[in-house]
């Protein structure tokens, strides 16, 4: 629970606290008008030390070296604040005598006054921002040690501004509570800077610490005795608080030149930098306006108030070193701020002559000179934040879509580019989304040769594109720098540059809304140029390998295509050889075998019996047909399996033994044209065998299957190719189903056959259709 | 004076028969067995024979190829090839190498000293059956059909030819007639031929397409 209270909840009340406070007394302040004036009793003489040009004191006239009379009607000294603090505050009726001897008295009203509210907000602003930042701060990064500290120390640097008016004005416990915040700021002063940027946690810290603390407490102590008016030790008080506060700079400061010495890659240094900065920025126009007045002895300005806002930058320049991980480089950070200020200081040179010639301001002084200068540095912050807002203002609205517009599309493109497969449309996206009306790329390499892209206005324009393929070839070696170019060319931005062995140039085309390009859009160019050369350049190794892909994969598809048919024929070979064993084993058992055991059983009865002439004739008659069937059936299978004719005479008379054979035994003409070879050519076996076999295939096709009743056979030797054809005029049959049904059933013979005359570098045509009749054709080379 | 034959031929049992069949006959003296091309082609070189009978089937080579060489070696010896089927084109193949004679392995044993004998006269013997197929160009743009006057065919076919003639009209194959019929397929093929020789085609679809004509 008390963890808890301490984690968060203290937090949050600590700044309710804060803002109550605040509140209280920035109303009570309102009301309680603010003398001002500090004076001392010498001799029973009240005098007036020291007064401020804000009271309302001063307004009435009352100046240093015053004698102040009566407070409210009595002695001074009697009243309960001169008492307490040496403070006139909280009286209504004053009576004082100039040194020259005038006596005067002035009556302070209990009222709303415009002007002090006006003159008391910055503080207020001022407070609220230390509280503010300091609650951020620890909102944003509540498990930092470092901005849970921040947070104290900027709560009590906020209170003890937030109190500043209510204890010049003496209001109950105000004073009191000023001198708590001041003199504890220290200690948290040191804390902070001991954690922070590093963790410093050395001697010098330690010691200093817990002298801050013990005058904190002896501060505390002797305010507190002060303010039950046991003591009178109000001068002492506010020395020992300066003190305190003196020290606790001092150690801060120690501590961030230690920092500093660090080397330059810590990121601390550059934070440490930062605050520095930050500082410098804070308490400048303080310095210009408040201490250099005090310094030059010169007559302090009326509204120096608001020099003090310039304060928060302080704890703000903390609270961003703090709160954000990456910061700007904090030398670029003291090059702007030097830019600056030196424009500040020669602008307000020439606007403060200017003023004096103009006769606005009547001597020059160096009290005018300031003013001027710390006119013109406001100006220049507030230049730069107007500028900064309609920026952003403009940005969202989206007005104008040129420098900022273009940043965003390249990003949007180079989103999108990894999504795009196809070359093309990397450009055509290109020239969309830049609104340009054509983009050429250029793109030599030694090894693949030379690239062109055109999108858009370049992509059928080839007299362009050889203007620009002449400029780039004239540009190629001089610099890689991207340039304008006139008016006149078709493009209008030229992005040379080498990359990956390869020398690349894109043209950017004109943009449509005939905007011309910015010298700031340069990069960007120069970036979206490189990276479409490079995707072009991978593309183009992708579509090589694709290629090389794609190759290696149909190789395999056909080999694997080629594995299946042969396997398929394999199969149906197989079968066709046991189909064929068993038919010619069926043929031999049906004819011969039983020819031979009649022959054999006439024989044993010419043997045995004892026959009469006629018996033995017819016997012998018998005995012969029998042997002639065995003969004939035996030539017959002979002929089947493999004519002799063939190897013993050669393929024409084979052809024509066969031809002769078929047309006795179907009715059907075969006509045999031949060209180029005769009766006594020869070729090797295999060729014989291959072509004879192709031709009894072709014949035994269409008789089955066409309903041809003839077919014409044409063999042809021209050179050192047989050239054969077997052509019916029948039905004919869908090629389509031929490939599907190619390896079984009826063509299954076809492939093999086409296997075959391939096998002996040749090749099968076939031609058919429905209706159509069917041409074989074969191509054997025979030498 | 006997005629010196060698016998040329791979197949060990008909060349023995061959030779007991030929010691019947006193005018023929069998000089030499030889079964491949080499040992023929030796024995002619040592002692070249009067006749060579060539057995066209030899297990290392072709008997047509083995005349050629057998004459470059002794142009004087005469060459008669030995066939087992009755095929025209073995007859001109033989002729055209320059051998005086073709017989078939089968024939007659004195019609085969007969043929020996013409040769060795200086004659020539190419064996033809009468069935031999007749060399006759097919020109299937000259076809007409009836080939022949009806009432010719009508008388020279026999009842038994006609019946083949009808089934061949239906289409059957030679195997299926054969069974039909109960006779071989020898004899059914050459009863065929017979058909064809007396309508004078060549093909059996002439004989098909012809039929309509004559049995309407």
């Amino acid at each position: 629970m008390w963890d808890k209270f301490i984690n968060r909840q203290i937090y949050y009340i600590a700044s309710i606290i804060f803002i109550v406070i605040g509140i209280v007394y920035f109303v009570i302040c309102l009301h309680q008008p603010y003398i001002g004036f500090e004076f001392e009793n010498d001799d029973g003489q009240w005098v007036v030390t020291a007064i401020d040009p804000h009271g309302a004191g001063y307004w009435s006239g009352i100046r240093t070296g015053d004698q102040v009379l009566k407070i409210n009607g009595e002695d001074p000294g009697k009243h309960s604040l001169v008492q307490k603090w040496n403070l006139p505050e909280g009286a209504s009726t004053i009576e004082f005598s100039k040194p020259s001897g005038s006596a005067k008295e002035i009556v302070l009203q209990k009222q709303f006054n415009l002007l002090y509210a006006l003159s008391e907000i910055p503080f207020v602003i001022l407070g609220c921002i230390f509280l503010l930042l300091g609650f951020m701060t620890w909102y944003k990064r509540s498990f930092l040690r470092q901005a849970r500290t921040l947070f104290w120390l900027l709560w009590l640097f906020g209170l003890a501004i937030v109190l500043t008016y209510a204890s010049g004005r003496c209001l109950p416990l105000a004073k009191e509570l000023e001198y708590f915040a001041f003199s504890a700021a220290p200690i948290l002063l040191i804390a902070f800077f001991s954690i922070f940027p590093v963790h410093n946690q050395n001697r010098i810290n330690t010691y200093s610490r817990k002298i801050v603390v013990i005058l904190f407490a002896i501060i505390l102590i002797l305010v507190v005795l002060q303010s039950l008016g046991l003591v009178h030790l109000s001068g002492l008080i506010r020395k020992m608080t300066l003190f305190n506060m003196l020290i606790g700079i001092i150690i801060s400061v120690w501590n961030l030149i230690q920092v500093m010495r660090m080397p330059k890659d810590r990121p601390e240094k550059n934070e440490a930098s930062i605050i520095l900065a930050g500082m410098m920025i804070g308490f400048l126009p303080s310095v210009l306006l408040i201490a250099f007045p005090i310094i030059f002895n010169m007559q302090k300005f009326v509204y120096t108030e608001f020099s003090s806002i310039f304060v928060s930058v302080v704890p703000l320049s903390l609270y961003y070193a703090i709160v954000n991980k990456y910061l700007p480089d904090s030398r670029r950070v003291y090059k702007t701020i030097i830019k600056n200020f030196l424009a500040a200081l020669i602008i307000s040179v020439i606007v403060h002559y200017f003023l004096y010639v103009g006769k606005i301001i009547k001597t020059i002084s160096t009290e005018t000179y300031l003013a001027t200068f710390g006119l013109s540095l406001l100006f220049l912050l507030c230049f730069y934040v107007i500028q900064l807002i309609i920026g952003k203002l403009l940005e969202r609205l989206s007005f104008f879509q040129t420098n900022i517009g273009l940043k965003q599309r390249v990003t949007e493109l180079n989103k999108s580019m990894t999504s795009l497969i196809s070359e093309d449309h990397v450009f055509e996206e290109a020239v969309k989304t830049l609104g340009i009306d054509g983009v050429f790329i250029i793109v030599e390499n030694e090894q693949t040769g030379c690239l062109r892209k055109a999108v858009g206005r370049f992509r059928k324009n080839r007299q362009e594109q050889s203007e620009l393929e002449a400029y780039f070839s004239r540009n190629q070696k001089q610099d890689l720098e991207a340039k304008f170019l006139s008016d006149d060319c078709p493009a209008e931005i030229f992005v040379p540059f080498v990359s990956q062995n390869s020398t690349c140039g894109i043209f950017f085309g004109h943009r449509y809304s005939h905007i011309k390009f910015e010298k700031s859009e340069l990069p960007f160019l120069t970036l979206l140029a490189g990276q479409l050369a490079y995707e072009v350049l991978m593309l183009l190794v992708i579509g090589n390998l694709t290629k090389e892909i794609n190759a290696l994969t149909l190789t395999s598809w056909c080999s694997q295509k080629r594995n299946r048919e042969l396997q398929g024929i394999i199969n149906s070979l197989t079968r066709m050889i046991e189909r064929g064993k068993g038919r010619v084993a069926k043929e031999i058992l049906d004819g011969p075998v039983q020819s031979a055991l009649d022959i054999s059983r006439w024989l044993k009865i010419l043997e045995k019996e004892n026959l009469d002439d006629e018996m033995f004739q017819q016997a012998i008659s018998r005995m012969r047909d029998l042997i002639n069937d065995l003969n004939y059936d035996l030539n017959q299978t002979v002929h089947n399996l493999l004519p002799p004719v063939l190897a013993d005479l050669g393929l024409i008379p084979a052809i024509q033994l066969l031809f002769q054979d078929i047309m006795l035994k179907e009715p059907s003409f075969i006509l045999l044209e031949t060209e180029g070879i005769g009766l006594d050519d020869r070729f090797p076996e295999d060729i014989e065998i291959a072509a004879y076999r192709f031709i009894q295939k072709g014949i035994i096709n269409s008789l089955r299957y066409s309903g041809s009743k003839k077919q014409t056979v044409r063999v042809k030797l021209s050179g050192d190719k047989l050239e054969l054809t077997v052509r019916d005029n029948g039905q004919g049959f869908d090629l389509d189903q031929l490939g599907k049904g190619f390896l079984d059933g009826a063509h299954s013979g076809l492939a093999i056959m086409k296997e075959r005359i391939e096998r002996l570098g040749g090749q099968i045509l076939i031609s058919s259709g429905m209706e159509r009749g069917t041409t074989l054709q074969a191509t054997i080379p025979v030498y | 004076m006997n005629v010196k034959v060698l016998i040329v031929d791979s197949h060990g049992p008909f060349t023995e028969n061959t030779k007991v069949l030929f010691s019947m006959e006193p005018q023929i003296e069998i000089v030499g067995i030889v079964r491949n091309e080499g040992e023929c082609l030796d024995f002619v070189r040592q002692s070249p024979p009067d006749i060579v009978l060539l057995d066209i089937h030899l297990n290392d080579g072709n008997g047509i190829s083995l005349i050629e060489q057998i004459q470059r070696i002794a142009p004087i010896v005469k060459i008669i090839l030995m066939t087992e089927c009755n095929q025209e084109g073995y007859v001109i193949a033989a002729r055209n190498k320059g051998a005086q004679g073709v017989i078939l392995k089968d024939m007659y044993i004195r019609e085969m000293v007969q043929a020996i004998l013409r040769v060795m006269d200086g004659g020539s013997y190419f064996y033809q059956s009468p069935l031999a197929f007749p060399k006759k160009q097919i020109d299937i743009d000259d076809m007409h059909f009836p080939v022949k006057p009806v009432e010719i065919l009508e008388k020279i076919l026999t009842p038994e030819e006609k019946e083949i003639m009808r089934l061949l009209t239906k289409r059957l194959s030679n195997k299926k007639i054969a069974s039909i019929l109960g006779v071989s397929a020898r004899v059914l093929s050459e009863r065929i031929n017979i058909i064809l020789l007396k309508f004078g085609v060549n093909t059996k679809l002439e004989a098909v397409l012809t039929w309509p004509f004559v049995e309407p």
